[in-house]
């Protein structure tokens, strides 16, 4: 599934991003290296080809379910990881444009859940590492199968860090995990079965590897560590900036609380010293654009009580912008179209 | 999960929106990419429970939405079929959060509240890609995003992926509507769907061949040359630039609509 | 000038099918050649060979007297414009001026040279108020002028065209037949369309199965009398 903007802190996404753009670079200094040109159009008529792929629904026999190919596993035997990514890349870019799906901060997110992932983890772990050409053979389906579940269930997992770390939704980690995991296991089940199915269909007609000669096998390692740094990056510096309490205080409220539906209290930040997170709060208030912003948010943090009040003008006051907004933008329009449509000669 | 054909109808859509001449999208590319990014990062960097904050800035993309004359249910259908994911994540909030609040004398889960905040959110980033693209349109997207850095293979390989999107599509849709006709009903199985893409795939590389063929043909050496552009931001650009993300800031910094709201009680009262 | 010499050409797939067998051709400068066959009957393998695209498996071409290797490919890349079958395929680009400009800037010329050079051949060709148009807006008839101005804009010296009027409408064929009339490069055009070669082309080629059996004036091939006690077409094919 696609990781959207609406659930994404800037932090993470921005992280995310800088992974995501360092990846493209690398694999375009790769591909640029490739001396036959027909890798070109290739990778876009196949993108082209997948996003289509993507839309047809076909019925995984036994589970009655309908599954859809993927693509990104697909495509690292086809075409090699680098130019694999790109082409998902490109392909995230105009679902993210089109069609609303993703955002466009949780672009590099999604170029790293959908992208990455498999092409440069999933691929060269298990699928290069374990078969070799011919590429058929029942070893080769479970191979290819193993290979498309890896990065189905990777990419969810990555899905789920980024939206805890983001804090937005209230799901935390335990819970969604037991949400997406076994969803994007069935969904694997579909997808591998057709990536295995189409490709033996055609492997028999010709060998794939060959569209793309030349393109450097090895996976690039500094990628997959410039790419994991700026993850980390990205989710590390926030507990850090967190005004969350710190890990000890936190973990004994854990303890104390009875269940996942108590009321928990926010600790006091007034009673304690002034801490390293607190400090950089401050800084951060006076400096940022974004003002009472912590790098992580969570749920938990509780709704002050003395708001209640303004909240109720904000409903109001919200309502009443919107209202405003629009009206005024539809009186301008009608006073547009019935000025051109006076115009002689339209 | 949108279809076949419900995307090809979409993308021409979005193909014919874009050739639109209004000011908008007269604007230098870069210009409405770099002003939509800010806003969605400044949307996105809200806290999970404010709601009234985010209302005004739907200011944007109406903004755009009107001055570029694109028709409104082309962003509502796109956010009905792009929804889903985000509800159903966000329909836990309120599930998980059972803190109160209380609003306007009722009392309320405190999950309702962030749930509202995910699905505004939702609203204004997604409005925002949409309008952009629609007022700009891929090719001068893709000159923006090479002026900001990204590779220009990577642009060329959009430029290519939107050029054949339309015709894979369409080829799709017949593949898939020939089964139709001789399935009866059934749906499609994995033989047949396999079969199916896997004679996709095939025409794709022999088109891939014959496009290459024509470009060797036409002295192709690798790189594809785009005619150069050194258009320089013009004033308007940068009002436009300064003028909006200003007004994010404030914003962001000042709750448009409490403040509204408090005037209008204060009215009342 | 020879303008195009194939001597004695012979082509055979991997799998050891054969397409063309021992093809010769010669074409002068300023000459009109239609290429009539059978589906199959390797008339766009025969094209494919001018610019290097197959190289033969036996024999020898040359292009305005260079002779075809890969040190003069991008000379005679040059000197030959191809106008493919599809134009789907030939219309790669984002929009028609983008993709006129593609052949230009590739021989070297600046931008502005390029983009010059581009308008004046959209506009020979017609379409020059479509420059910015995508190329999946533009209607089959459109698409093909664009390509042939993609073509013209690289200022070839012979137009190759695969099959230039499959698909048209009675008007779009009328419009392109009138357009190609008035182009005066040397020109082969492989072609089903009977009424095309008899409008465009003094001279036609009969391929049959990768052999050419007939060569000779149009009017005489396409009235049959050259190919009654031909054993290779059936007498009433044509």
């Amino acid at each position: 599934m696609h990781m959207a903007d609406a659930l994404l802190s800037p932090a993470v996404g921005g992280g995310l991003w800088v992974a995501a753009a360092l990846t493209l670079r690398v694999s375009a200094k790769n591909l640029e290296r490739n001396e036959d040109s027909s890798h070109v159009p290739l990778m876009g008529v196949l993108a082209a080809f997948i996003f289509a792929a993507q839309m047809i629904n076909i019925t995984i026999p036994g589970t009655g379910a309908s599954g859809h190919l993927g693509g990104g596993v697909l495509l690292a035997m086809l075409l090699g990881p680098h130019a694999a990514f790109i082409v998902m890349a490109s392909i995230l870019t105009i679902q993210a444009f089109f069609f609303a799906d993703g955002g466009l901060l949780a672009l590099g997110c999604n170029m790293i859940n959908l992208g990455f992932i498999p092409a440069f983890i999933a691929y060269p772990l298990i699928y290069r590492r374990y078969t070799q050409p011919p590429s058929t053979g029942r070893k080769h389906t479970v191979i290819t199968i193993i290979t498309t579940l890896l990065a189905l269930q990777l990419g969810a997992l990555a899905v789920v860090i980024q939206t805890s770390l983001s804090g937005i939704s209230s799901l935390d980690i335990g819970h969604f995990l037991l949400l997406m995991q076994p969803i994007h296991l069935a969904i694997g089940i579909g997808e591998s079965l057709i990536t295995v199915c189409v490709f033996n269909l055609i492997a028999t007609t010709q060998r794939p590897q060959q569209q793309v000669p030349n393109q450097r096998r090895s996976v690039n390692k500094k990628v997959f560590i410039l790419a994991l740094a700026a993850i980390l990056v990205g989710g590390g510096l926030s507990p850090l900036a967190s005004n969350q309490p710190d890990g000890l205080e936190w973990s004994v409220d854990q303890a104390t609380t009875q269940s996942d539906h108590t009321l928990r209290t926010s600790p006091q930040i007034d009673s304690t010293a002034l801490t390293l997170h607190h400090q950089l709060d401050n800084a951060q208030t006076a400096l940022a654009p974004f003002p009472d912003y912590a790098f992580r948010r969570t749920a938990n943090d509780q709704h002050p009580a003395r708001n209640s009040e303004t909240a109720t003008s904000g409903l109001i006051g919200g309502g009443l912008c919107a209202l405003l907004i629009f009206t005024t933008s539809i009186f301008i329009r009608r006073k547009r179209q019935a000025a051109t449509s006076a115009q002689p000669g339209n | 999960m949108v279809t076949l054909d419900s995307a090809l109808w979409q993308l021409n859509q979005s193909n014919r929106l874009a050739e639109g001449t209004t000011w908008v999208h007269r604007l230098d590319p870069r210009t409405k990419l770099f002003t939509t990014l800010v806003f969605i990062l400044f949307v996105a960097s809200h806290g999970p429970l404010q709601i009234s904050a985010l209302i005004p800035f739907i200011v944007y993309p109406a903004f755009l939405l009107f001055n570029a004359e694109l028709p409104l249910d082309y962003v509502i259908k796109r956010l009905f079929f792009a929804a889903p994911f985000v509800l159903f994540i966000a329909v836990f909030n309120p599930l998980i959060e059972t803190q109160t609040v209380i609003i306007a004398g009722y009392e309320l889960r405190q999950g309702w509240l962030s749930m509202s905040s995910i699905l505004i959110r939702f609203v204004l980033t997604a409005s925002a890609a949409l309008i952009l693209l629609a007022s700009t349109g891929i090719p001068q997207l893709c000159t923006a995003l090479n002026q900001f850095g990204v590779p220009q293979l990577f642009t060329r390989q959009l430029l290519l992926l939107h050029r054949y999107l339309l015709v894979l599509l369409t080829e799709g849709l017949s593949v898939y509507r020939a089964t139709q006709l001789r399935r009866y009903g059934k749906r499609l199985t994995l033989a047949t769907g396999a079969n199916l893409l896997a004679q996709l795939l095939l025409r794709t590389t022999t088109r891939a061949n014959r496009i290459h063929n024509a470009m060797l043909s036409r002295s192709f050496s690798g790189e594809i040359p785009t005619p150069e552009t050194n258009a320089k931001l013009t004033k308007q650009d940068w009002s436009f630039i300064v003028g909006w993300c200003s007004l994010f800031f404030l914003m962001r910094h000042i709750n448009l609509a409490i403040y509204l709201g408090q005037l209008l009680e204060g009215l009342w009262s | 000038m020879l303008t195009v010499d194939i001597d004695n050409i012979s082509y055979t797939y991997a799998d050891g099918t054969s397409a063309l067998d021992a093809v010769s051709l010669q074409v002068n400068a300023g000459e009109s050649v239609a290429i009539i066959g059978a589906n199959g009957a390797g008339k766009s393998t025969l094209l494919h060979h001018l610019n290097g695209l197959l190289t033969p498996t036996a024999g020898r071409i040359h292009i305005c007297t260079h002779p075809l290797n890969n040190k003069t490919l991008a000379e005679i890349r040059r000197l030959i414009g191809m106008v493919f079958q599809n134009p789907d395929d030939q219309l790669f680009m984002a929009n028609a001026i983008d993709d006129v400009c593609f052949g230009p800037l590739n021989l070297g010329l600046t931008s502005q040279q390029a983009l010059k050079v581009a308008r004046r051949a959209l506009d020979q060709v017609g379409v020059l108020n479509l420059q910015d148009r995508a190329p999946c807006r533009l209607s089959d008839g459109e698409k093909r002028r664009v390509a042939i101005a993609g073509v013209l804009a690289t200022s070839p010296e012979i137009l190759v065209l695969d099959e230039p009027t499959s698909g048209l409408d009675p008007w779009a064929r009328r419009q392109l037949i009138d357009l190609l009339k008035k182009l005066d490069h040397t020109r082969l055009i492989a072609t089903h369309d009977f009424d095309l070669a008899h409008d465009l082309c003094e001279r036609t080629i009969v391929l049959c199965e990768g052999k050419i059996i007939a060569d000779g004036l149009t009017a005489n091939i396409l009235t049959n009398d050259f190919l009654d006690s031909s054993p290779a077409i059936p007498a009433n094919t044509l």
